[in-house]
This record gives structure tokens, C-alpha cells and sequence, in this order.
């Protein structure tokens, strides 16, 4: 009996001290992941390029040295390990932008330019659709009031009255039509074109192959706005069509202001928004662009 | 940063690793890492690959530096300027010190 209990003994023993063993193995293998894990955090904060040099040939062999070495003890290579990673995620940015300044610098450069060159034809559209909105509301607003001041439009029979009012709509619409394009559209055509983003075309210029995908859209908002031919049509019809239409409501439908001042004052709501979504979408990343700009030519210097 | 150069400086021709430099000067790798990547910009030290067989060694090759020639000159007048800085001159008394006199 004594002799069976040894037996099952020593073999308890030696499956402990085996399993033990084992664990103990499997503890040391996973805690020396961490390290590994976190320096692939630092790596993933690198940019693509310098991943290879500084990550893969300079710092993950010195993590080996420091894990493997011959003087890596198991609970000091943990320690150093990890103290020796989460440095190199802290500075893992500032390490390749010294190693590579200039690099990094014309990588952000060039993101930026292709943010401003997607934001710019939403801009572009911005300026134009605010353009015509103005143009179109004041002639819609000046055809709905001048009748209304003037007293036409209620006193006539009901033939007469329709020919008459026909008469009066067009002859109204027209000369406020050419009264807005004279005035108010020369002036929105002058500040479409300054605010249509000419500027950032000269910077594209080193990259002309973005210029040819976004002519169409450059045809459009210079037939609308008059960004390069000085066209602006899309203003002059802008503002003929609000005139006729706002003489036409006040003139033969007898529309009155009170009626139509919701829709009028939505469009200015949109009309304000549409401003402040150009001034975001060009504004803050043309900044952003231009810093770039000066730190890649104070690089270069 | 001095105490970096200093190791360099100690002996030329020794090839230095990233983790050895922690060690002996005794600075963590989030400091150690910019200064090697300054220098090396500056043209003071430059970056070779270990020449081993990582298969045969069983472990990745490491990337060690060494001084160049120009780099080894400036880092030496730096560092001598930057000693002159900080030794301390000697002392002059502001005001000068009353003749003991006869009352």
C-alpha cells in the first residue's frame, strides 16, 4: 500500500513539475508578445514608407536583442521590453518626420491637395448656387413687390386682364431682369469669380492630370458664373427668371408678398448656408495647405 | 545628446547599436531614437545593417552607426563649446572689499 502511494506520488510529482513547467513556458512566451505588440503599435504610427526602415530593419531587432539577448533575464527583458516600446510609440512620429522631414512633409502635402481638390468642385458649386439663388430671389422679390407698390394687376376685366397681365408680366419681368443683370449680377459676377477657387488652380498646377478630370464641372461653373469667359449666364438667367416669375405671381395670379415670404426666407437660409459651407470647405483646408507649402519651401531652403 | 556623442566619441571606429546606446548613456529609446535620426541627418553618424545571416544567427540583423569623418570633427567642437558654456568662470567680486583702516 505504502509502496503504491509512493509510486502515485513520485507520478503526481513529476506531472506537476512537468505541467508547471509547461505553463511557466507558455506564460513567458505570452508576456514576451507584449513588447512585440506594442511596438507594432508604434509601427502602425509610422508612415508607410518608413515602416520598412525603422520599424522591420532598426527597432523590432533591437527588441529581439533585448528579449533574446544574452543577458535578457525573464522579468527585467519584460520591463525594459516594454519601457524600450512605448517610448518608441510616443516619438515613432517625430523620429520619421527628422529621418524624413521633407518626405513626410510632401506626403501630408499632397493629402491635403487631394482633399482641396475633392472640396473644391463642392465649392465651386456653392458660389455658383449662392450666385443664382441672389440673382434669382431679387428678381423674384422685385417682380412680387414693384406691381404691388405700383397698383398693377387690379384693375382690369377678365380678358383684357389676362392679355394685359401677360403684357405687364413680360414687360416687367424683362426690365427688371435687365435692371438686376446691370446692377446686382455684375456685381455677383465679380465676386463669384474672386471667390471661385482660382487660387488653388496655380497650386495644382504640379499636378495637371487632377486639372482634366473636373473640365466639365470648370465648364459649367464658368457658363454659370463666368470663372474664365466672363460669361455668367447662369446669373443673367437666374435673375430674368425670378423677375418673370415674381411679376408673374403678383401681376396674374395677384400673389401677395405675405404669402410668398416663407419660401423667400428659406432661400436666404440656404442662400447663408451655402456661404458658410464654401468658406469651410475652402477656407480652413487652403490654410492648411498654404502651412504646409511654407514648411516644405523653409525645408528646401 | 552629449552623452550620446560622448560614446561615440570614445572610441571611433566602434560600431554602436540602438540598445547598447540606451544602456550606456543611460537615456530611454523615445529620446535615444530622435537623436540618432538628428545626427544622422546632420551627416554626423551614419546607419549600416549588421553583416550576419539572420538564418544562421537565428535573429534578425541590427542596424548599428558609426561617426563619419566630418561628423566626428564637429561633435568635437560642439562638445567643447558646449563645455566652455557651462564651466564656470571665475569669480570677481561686484564690489571691492573696504580697506582696513585706522579708526
Amino acid at each position: 500500500m505504502s509502496l503504491l502511494t509512493a509510486s502515485v506520488a513520485f507520478f503526481a510529482t513529476l506531472a506537476g513539475a512537468v505541467l508547471a513547467d509547461l505553463v511557466n513556458e507558455e506564460i513567458r512566451g505570452q508576456l514576451d508578445r507584449i513588447p512585440v505588440v506594442l511596438l507594432s503599435i508604434a509601427r502602425r504610427r509610422l508612415p508607410e514608407a518608413m515602416r520598412g526602415p525603422l520599424h522591420d530593419e532598426e527597432w523590432y531587432p533591437e527588441l529581439q536583442e533585448i528579449l533574446n539577448g544574452e543577458n535578457a533575464r525573464p522579468v527585467s527583458r519584460l520591463v525594459i521590453g516594454v519601457r524600450y516600446s512605448l517610448g518608441l510609440i510616443r516619438r515613432a512620429h517625430l523620429v520619421a518626420s527628422i529621418r524624413n522631414r521633407k518626405v513626410t512633409v510632401q506626403t501630408d502635402h499632397d493629402r491635403w491637395l487631394t482633399v482641396v481638390e475633392l472640396l473644391r468642385s463642392a465649392a465651386d458649386l456653392c458660389v455658383v448656387l449662392t450666385g443664382v439663388m441672389i440673382s434669382g430671389g431679387a428678381g423674384a422679390l422685385l417682380g412680387l413687390l414693384l406691381p404691388q407698390l405700383l397698383h398693377i394687376g387690379h384693375q382690369r376685366g377678365p380678358l383684357l386682364g389676362t392679355v394685359l397681365g401677360l403684357a405687364l408680366t413680360i414687360a416687367f419681368g424683362t426690365g427688371l431682369g435687365v435692371a438686376i443683370t446691370l446692377v446686382l449680377s455684375s456685381g455677383l459676377r465679380r465676386i463669384t469669380r474672386r471667390l471661385l477657387v482660382t487660387r488653388i488652380d496655380r497650386s495644382a498646377d504640379a499636378a495637371p492630370e487632377r486639372q482634366g478630370k473636373t473640365r466639365l464641372l470648370r465648364s459649367v461653373v464658368d457658363f454659370a458664373a463666368g470663372a474664365g469667359r466672363d460669361n455668367a449666364w447662369g446669373l443673367r438667367v437666374a435673375a430674368f427668371l425670378g423677375a418673370y416669375t415674381g411679376a408673374g405671381l403678383a401681376i396674374l395670379l395677384g400673389t401677395a408678398f405675405s404669402i410668398v415670404w416663407q419660401p423667400l426666407l428659406i432661400g436666404a437660409i440656404a442662400t447663408g448656408a451655402l456661404v458658410f459651407l464654401r468658406v469651410s470647405l475652402v477656407t480652413v483646408p487652403g490654410w492648411w495647405l498654404r502651412r504646409l507649402r511654407e514648411r516644405l519651401e523653409t525645408d528646401g531652403s | 545628446m552629449a552623452r550620446v556623442l560622448r560614446i561615440f566619441l570614445d572610441d571611433l571606429d566602434e560600431p554602436r547599436y540602438g540598445f547598447e546606446l540606451m544602456k550606456l548613456a543611460r537615456v530611454p529609446s523615445g529620446t535615444l531614437y530622435p537623436i540618432l535620426a538628428r545626427l544622422e541627418s546632420a551627416g554626423w553618424i551614419e546607419g549600416h545593417r549588421e553583416p550576419v545571416d539572420p538564418s544562421a544567427e537565428g535573429r534578425p540583423a541590427r542596424r548599428f552607426y558609426v561617426f563619419t569623418p566630418q561628423g566626428a570633427i564637429s561633435a568635437r567642437q560642439e562638445l567643447a563649446e558646449l563645455s566652455a558654456r557651462i564651466t564656470p568662470g571665475p569669480v570677481t567680486r561686484r564690489f571691492p572689499r573696504p580697506e582696513s583702516g585706522r579708526a
